[in-house]
């Protein structure tokens, strides 16, 4: 296990903890291999899942908008269950084509609920001056593409063509919601909010088993013998738990996923590299270096990567596993 | 040492055993997969000739419009219409799709051409019922591409695994026989061109 935590490890064992350096090393560490991962795994092309109902990356709408969207985003999907949701970028990536990518992006977000495919995702690129409007199966019905064209001729495309993003894009929203509404019945809950249990399983189990791991050392930190079984015994509901929801948790939240996984890794190495110590007959404090290296700052590291997703206002927007036959309608301005 | 050889030869039946299983019932999946898609094939492809009649009749209020492109329209249409095609399951050999695909192709370019000949009627072309039209031809032939795109995705990994080892064996066994793809953008096949441009010309930045 050791062999494979080149870093953090071997800074563990070969310097006397400081664990300020610590955290802020092993934080910057974490980011680091969590981002390379995202990176490899998802792909080039596609951005990252959404967050929010309205994600503009080509910083075209104030804060105020997007808030105000997303609340209204959110409202929307508790009372209908249909899931609406904006996407600004500042063009197409190169090789790729409009539809198609549009295509990608909702398949890759699964916009909508997946029995009901009742997503729409509202694309726009701003230099490249093309938008459109992709509907699920489930709103081919409500949103037709011959409409979903007029939403973009008469809504969308005169206010862009005056520069008015903001504007074009909650008239193209709001005539967006008022076809889809009525199409189907809500639950007054968000895709996002029923999820929620997922984003806590992780961090919450992982931290759950190091606390119990904690409680098995301070009972058991006799002799040897008794220190090699807590180690087994806080190794055992850090992995066995942690691992599958890790799993489960890849799924839908990559970085969060990884992260987790780390911090198992993490923790095995901090209590390896106090065992070490400890055969070396270094009695000093042993209960306060512990938690102080190894347990703080794997929180601290983590943290984060768990951050991201909640919190803040109008709530989060998660997809529901809708697809696109390729409906809606694409124009430009 | 007589039991153990025993132990070993029943354990490799019972792992023989499972994996046939799997591997048959996984075939058995993805070919229905497969199948499943090419009823979406189907069905876009029959909304854009659903579309059809209207489009003519549309175009056809026009003043004089050439009688020609309508007609290679409404034949391109009826050749689809005799096209023998088992409904509900993807064609078995290579020649089957060629066959469909080249109908369904000179529709598309039947129906480009039509597009383009209207760029010479104005009003036509400024009209409302005709810029509906428009906007629901091109959707319908942005389904056809998805739809398409996923049937050869799904055929490709019904054939992946019909081809690879130990699915090869299993396929051979039980009559799994690779399927066809559609060919990629061939130039028939291409979306006519239809371009938007809501009113004014994109103005300089």
């Amino acid at each position: 296990m050791g062999d494979q935590l080149p870093v953090g490890t071997a800074v563990f064992w070969a310097t006397p903890v400081r664990p300020v350096a610590l955290v802020r090393f092993v934080g910057q560490w974490l980011s680091l291999v969590i981002w390379l991962l995202t990176r490899v795994v998802a792909g080039v092309a596609l951005p990252p899942k959404a967050e929010r109902y309205v994600t503009d990356t080509a910083g075209v709408l104030d804060i105020a908008t997007i808030s105000a969207l997303n609340r209204e985003l959110e409202q929307f999907e508790k009372t209908s269950s249909s899931q609406i949701v904006v996407y600004l970028a500042r063009r197409v990536p190169p090789g790729e084509e409009l539809n198609r990518y549009v295509n990608r992006l909702f398949e890759a977000w699964a916009i909508g609920t997946k029995t009901r495919d009742n997503g729409v995702l509202l694309a726009v690129f701003t230099d490249d001056r093309r938008v459109r409007i992709e509907t699920g199966r489930g709103l081919e019905g409500a949103i037709p593409d011959i409409l979903a064209g007029r939403i973009i001729a008469e809504q969308i495309a005169p206010r862009f063509r005056g520069g008015d993003f903001a504007g074009g894009i909650r008239a193209g929203a709001t005539a967006l919601m008022a076809a889809a509404k009525g199409e189907y019945l809500g639950t007054g809950k968000t895709q996002y909010e029923r999820l929620a249990w997922r984003r806590w399983a992780a961090p919450g189990l992982l931290m759950g088993g190091a606390i119990l791991g904690l409680l098995i050392r301070s009972v058991t930190t006799g002799g040897r013998g008794w220190g090699r079984m807590g180690m087994v015994l806080t190794g055992l509901p850090v992995g066995a738990v942690g691992l599958p929801v890790v799993v489960a948790t890849l799924s839908q939240h990559l970085e969060l996923g990884i992260g987790a996984a780390l911090m198992v890794l993490f923790l095995l190495g901090c209590f390896r590299s106090r065992d070490r110590e400890y055969h070396r007959g270094g009695a000093r404090g042993r209960w306060d270096g512990w938690t102080g290296g190894g347990w703080s700052s794997g929180g601290r590291g983590g943290g984060g990567s768990f951050g991201g997703g909640g919190g803040g206002g109008g709530g989060g927007f998660s997809g529901g596993g809708g697809s696109s036959g390729g409906g809606g309608a694409s124009g430009s301005w | 040492m007589g039991k153990i050889i025993l132990a070993v030869l029943v354990g490799f039946l019972l792992l023989v055993g499972v994996g046939s299983c799997t591997s048959y019932n996984g075939l058995v999946g993805k070919s229905q997969a497969v199948n499943g898609q090419w009823a979406n094939v189907e069905s876009s492809y029959q909304r854009r000739l659903d579309l059809i009649p209207n489009l003519v009749k549309t175009v056809e209020g026009a003043a004089n419009f050439e009688r020609s492109t309508l007609r290679e329209i409404t034949e391109a249409r009826s050749s689809i219409g005799s096209l023998k095609i088992t409904p509900g399951q993807a064609p078995a050999t290579a020649e089957e799709l060629a066959k469909f695909e080249q109908a369904q192709g000179a529709l598309g370019t039947a129906l480009s051409r039509l597009l383009m000949v209207t760029e010479r009627y104005p009003d036509l072309k400024a009209s409302k019922a005709f810029g509906d039209l428009q906007v629901a031809l091109e959707g319908t032939e942005n389904r056809i591409n998805t739809e398409r795109m996923r049937f050869n995705e799904l055929t490709q990994a019904y054939n992946t695994s019909a081809q690879k080892f130990p699915g090869v064996i299993f396929a051979r066994m039980f009559g799994f026989v690779p399927r066809a793809y559609f060919s990629a953008d061939k130039g028939a096949e291409k979306a006519p061109g239809v371009q938007f441009n809501f009113g004014s010309p994109a103005p300089a930045k």
